[in-house]
């Protein structure tokens, strides 16, 4: 392979892979095991002086300026490449917002001249870091929480579920939570609450949610804040805050719910299959016990109503990522860019110089697929790693 | 917008003959360690120590009020030895600034209340902005605009900023005037 | 430097509609247009290390993943950390920790050096790191728990796509030859695929199939580990815990525990030249030597343009007129003419003569397709609002070229004011 290798580091540069995350963009090198950088996705604003936040944006304008000027920084700061003739990974949700996608990659062919975009979905990515077949990605980010599953390589689409409950959530529940503890308006900037949740908080198991007075409350923690002085920051408060992802409603949008329906919505042959490889990722995944009490409330709720006459799973298993939590979806772009299969699939920037825009997978839903041009490039990336897989 | 004149008391400032103004009120330890290289303007209450090390200063540097200019020291196992500290061409510092470097570069922008560590290199055409702290023995690159404390990179500088800097303290030279009191 | 400290009060149009201060503008000699950073080309030019000042080559900076070899951040509060050197006996007990770079006199004492911060205090001893023989360079490097794995995943999907490429092409062969007519070579002799892959320099389908054959997909695993039971009452230190940023410099690692902090090995920087789009000429290229100020190129609006200053103005009364007293500076070494002009007499930007797309070299078409249709991306109308109206003196002024013999002279005022 060595002499196959040096012919395409000649002929190609190495691709870099973007995630762009609400909080946390992932930016590094394909074929490398981590990104180069983890960095907040906001960048210096000369005009306000202050650090400005990529998703803050009203017209596109502003988010094409706010695109440029953070992967200026990505690109010249972190990565030090030229942005120009190098192919770029974009890691996205499948539920990006047109807007967004679409000015994306006018930053990208246009402004930074890369030489193609490969558009990826994170479920698939992740599921293509474990390398099996069948994989349920729950993936829990800033904003949103998201459970995809992903069959033979392809998401089920209508089996997609997603719920705002993401670490802003526990976010807010945090501030409320603190705010009590302390009696004051605190209104403290996201930066420190975000710092409170990542040192003190963690989830609590099952058995002591469900009995949460009679079980002996957690250690409260004095928390040094600057000039504020020390704040306090209650056991309940610590056990509390991610209690959000948990809570039930007559809705049925917590968390586990959201996994046991996307299950339910899959095909029947596949149930099974998706419930013994569920892989928990995204950055909030992280907080301690989160993944225990998921496990615990999974396999509690399976037995009740209205999963337990319609959903004939009892056993859930548990995948780790090769990866840090905030970096599995990064990691499957890496991957995926590494392989030839992968880089060929690229949208190429004179196609994207023709159409001016891209293809979103709800058009192709609808279209015919010979209708549209470009499918050649924007097909579903790796149907056939698993095409061989199945073999 | 154009810098305003300042005025000062002429009683108050010497003036030398390779053009330093020197405000009487100042404190220059050790003055035969100073020298200062024409052009240059130390306002009141600024300190220079050069009874710990010799001070070099190039032309049209700017020592606002209540600046500390202060050799950085080194500590050895056999005791303290005292460096001398060089500062280029066109440098401003900021009032209450304490400047502990080895060496400022030129074209170089300090602000107010600032505190540069000791034995800090400053390169040439850098910029500290006010109210920031720059931790011992730190390297500020070309073009770097640094703030906060510890005080980090936050952007770069453009590329004229030499220009900029020169015709910054030389207008700040010329508006630097004696009250006309008739 | 009032540019630098104060707001922009005085912006210029950039060719492309950005509104930005003289400062941050460029103007290129070959299109004669003013450029802004927004529509240049940006590109890396050399790599150095922003703390030892040393130039690193691409190719190096590339291999040692864009980090300096000897110098170091420190993972608690990313401030430079300095070697500091320490006298220890051969018996390995450190002595006077204080100790700076002495020369060793006796031969008795081995100078040991440890890493350690000036900010916070953090040390390379607090994480258990045993202090070097060496200043520079030698300490202890981590590799990514996950290599081995993710390394499996990437030979077994390099294998795939090899695997994919080769059956496509055996497709596409069987499809155009026509059976009988001709025996070709690896029919009839002994010349196998395996052969011919070997003369073409593809590894042998072997190798890939074992990669494939021997991948093993991740295992799942229904236990997942729950927090001890003694986590919910242990005391909090906070002081023992990193927070977001620590542990996301280093994004292979990710501590959680203070004592896993790691010396960062530092970030390189780089030097950036720039480039018009439009003409592919250079705007400003640094010189090599990270040190330097200079540039061996340096096409700035600054250099070119007349400057224009606010000297003073009264403040503005409706329906009053109020002076306004403007500087213009002529930074080159020509005669200029100025006329002022009010905003909606300004000449509408010429038309670009727009490549019908013929198809013409493949490559060139496409990039001038590229470029007009990225300049129509990117242009933008000027925002500015207007709440009053200055009313310019109608005649041309002249500007005097600049006048280098003044610089020598202490009198300034040399520029010709309005």
């Amino acid at each position: 392979m060595a002499l196959y290798e040096g012919i395409a580091l000649i002929q190609e540069k190495q691709a870099v892979v973007l995630d762009l995350g609400t909080d946390y963009t992932k930016f590094g090198f394909t074929g490398e095991a981590a990104p180069r950088c983890i960095v907040r996705s906001e960048f210096w604003c000369a005009a306000t002086r202050r650090y400005r936040r990529v998703h803050d944006y009203q017209t596109a304008d502003e988010l094409y300026d706010n695109l440029v000027h953070m992967l200026h920084l990505l690109y010249f700061r972190h990565v030090l490449v030229n942005p120009k003739e190098r192919k770029v990974v974009v890691v996205e949700s499948l539920l990006t917002p047109t807007l967004f996608r679409e000015t994306l990659a006018k930053v990208l062919f246009t402004h930074y001249e890369v030489s193609g975009v490969v558009w990826a979905d994170s479920p698939r990515l992740c599921a293509l870091t474990l390398g099996t077949p069948v994989a349920l990605i729950v993936s829990i980010g800033a904003k949103e929480a998201e459970v995809a599953a992903v069959v033979h390589s392809c998401v089920v689409l209508h089996a997609m579920e997603s719920q705002p409950l993401g670490a802003h959530a526990i976010h807010a529940e945090l501030r409320r939570l603190l705010d009590e503890d302390n009696d004051a308006t605190l209104d403290l900037p996201d930066l420190v609450i975000e710092d409170i949740k990542v040192k003190t908080c963690f989830v609590g198991s099952r058995s002591r949610a469900q009995q949460w007075e009679a079980a002996r409350a957690a250690r409260d923690v004095q928390f040094a804040c600057g000039e504020r002085g020390r704040l306090r920051v209650s056991g309940a408060t610590r056990e509390r805050a991610a209690e959000v992802l948990f809570a039930r409603d007559n809705e049925l949008a917590s968390l586990p719910d959201i996994v046991l329906q996307c299950i339910m919505r899959c095909p029947i042959d596949a149930r099974r299959a998706l419930a013994e490889n569920v892989l928990v990722t995204g950055g909030t995944a992280s907080l301690p016990g989160l993944r225990a009490r998921l496990a615990q409330e999974l396999r509690h709720l399976v037995t009740r109503p209205p999963y337990a006459s319609r959903l004939h799973v009892r056993e859930f298993k548990f995948h780790g990522a090769p990866a840090q939590d905030s970096a599995a979806a990064w990691l499957g772009g890496a991957l995926l860019g590494a392989g030839e299969a992968g880089a060929a699939r690229a949208t190429p920037r004179d196609v994207y110089a023709r159409a001016r825009r891209l293809r979103d997978w709800r058009e192709r839903l609808m279209a015919d697929f010979s209708t549209v041009p470009e499918w050649d490039h924007m097909a579903a990336v790796l149907t056939c790693y698993v095409a061989y897989n199945n073999r | 917008m154009e810098l305003q004149d300042t005025y000062y008391n002429k009683s108050e400032y010497v003036e030398t003959a390779s053009g330093n103004k020197v405000s009487r009120q100042t404190v220059l330890c050790g003055s035969q360690n100073i020298v200062l290289h024409g052009k240059v303007i130390v306002q009141s209450d600024a300190i220079i120590r050069g009874d710990l090390a010799n001070v070099k200063t190039g032309r049209f540097c700017i020592i606002s009020k209540g600046s500390v200019i202060r050799p950085p020291f080194k500590k050895f196992s056999k005791g303290v030895a005292f460096f001398p500290l060089q500062m280029g061409d066109h440098v401003f510092v900021g009032e209450n600034t304490v400047v502990n470097a080895a060496v400022v570069g030129s074209y170089v922008y300090i602000g107010k209340n600032v505190v540069i560590g000791r034995r800090c290199v400053l390169k040439d055409c850098c910029m500290i902005e006010d109210n920031s702290v720059l931790p011992a023995e730190t390297v500020v690159p070309s073009f770097a605009r640094y703030s906060g404390s510890p005080a980090r990179l936050i952007t770069t500088l453009p590329e004229a900023t030499p220009d900029l800097m020169t015709e910054f303290t030389k207008s700040y030279y010329q508006h630097f005037l004696p009250t006309t009191v008739q | 430097m009032a540019y630098l400290t104060q707001p922009d009060y005085v912006k210029y149009i950039c060719s492309c509609g950005q509104l930005k201060p003289i400062t941050s503008l460029y103007f290129c000699r070959h299109c004669l247009k003013i450029r802004c950073g927004f529509c240049i080309c940006h590109e890396v030019d050399s790599h150095y290390c922003a703390n030892c000042l040393e130039n690193m080559p691409s190719s190096e900076a590339r291999l040692k993943k864009n980090r300096c070899s000897s110098c170091f951040d420190c993972p608690s509060c990313f401030h430079t950390l300095s070697t500091r050197a320490t006298m220890a006996q051969p018996r390995q007990t450190p002595q006077d920790p204080a100790g700076g770079d002495t020369k060793v006199e006796s031969k008795q004492p081995k100078k040991m050096y440890y890493l350690s911060c000036f900010n916070c205090r953090w040390t390379s001893r607090d994480v258990g790191i045993p202090d070097q023989p060496v200043a520079s360079g030698g300490w202890p490097e981590r590799t990514n728990p996950f290599a081995a794995r993710v390394n499996q995943l990437l030979d077994y999907y390099k294998a795939i796509a090899l695997q994919e490429k080769q059956e496509k092409i055996e497709r596409e062969r069987k499809k155009f030859t026509i059976r009988g007519k001709y025996i070709t070579l690896t029919d009839k002799t002994g010349l196998t695929g395996a052969m011919a892959r070997n003369i073409a320099g593809l590894p042998s389908s072997d190798s890939s199939c074992s990669a494939i054959a021997n991948f093993v997909p991740s295992q799942a695993s229904a236990e997942v580990e729950e927090l001890p039971e003694d986590y919910y009452t242990k005391e909090v230190n906070l002081n023992q815990i990193t927070s977001m940023p620590q542990r996301l410099a280093s994004p292979e690692w990710q501590p959680v525990s203070v004592s896993r902090l790691h010396p960062l090995a530092k970030l390189l920087s780089v030097k950036r030249s720039q480039r018009c789009r439009v003409c592919d000429h250079n705007l400003t290229k640094p010189e090599y030597n990270p040190g330097s100020i200079k540039f061996k190129i340096e096409l700035l609006a600054y250099y070119h343009v007349p400057e224009v200053k606010i000297i003073s103005h009264e403040p503005v009364k409706a329906g009053e007129k109020t002076a306004l007293l403007l500087k213009l500076t002529n930074p080159t070494g020509h005669e200029m003419q100025i006329k002022l002009l009010q905003p909606e007499d300004l000449p509408p930007p010429e038309e670009k003569e727009e490549p019908k797309s013929i198809e013409k070299s493949l490559e060139k078409s496409l990039n001038l397709e590229k470029d007009t249709s990225s300049y129509k991306a990117i242009e933008r109308e000027p925002q500015y609002s207007v709440t009053s109206r200055v009313t310019s003196p109608p005649t041309a002024l002249t500007l005097a070229q600049r006048d280098d013999a003044a610089e020598y002279d202490d009198d300034a005022q040399h520029d010709t004011t309005e």
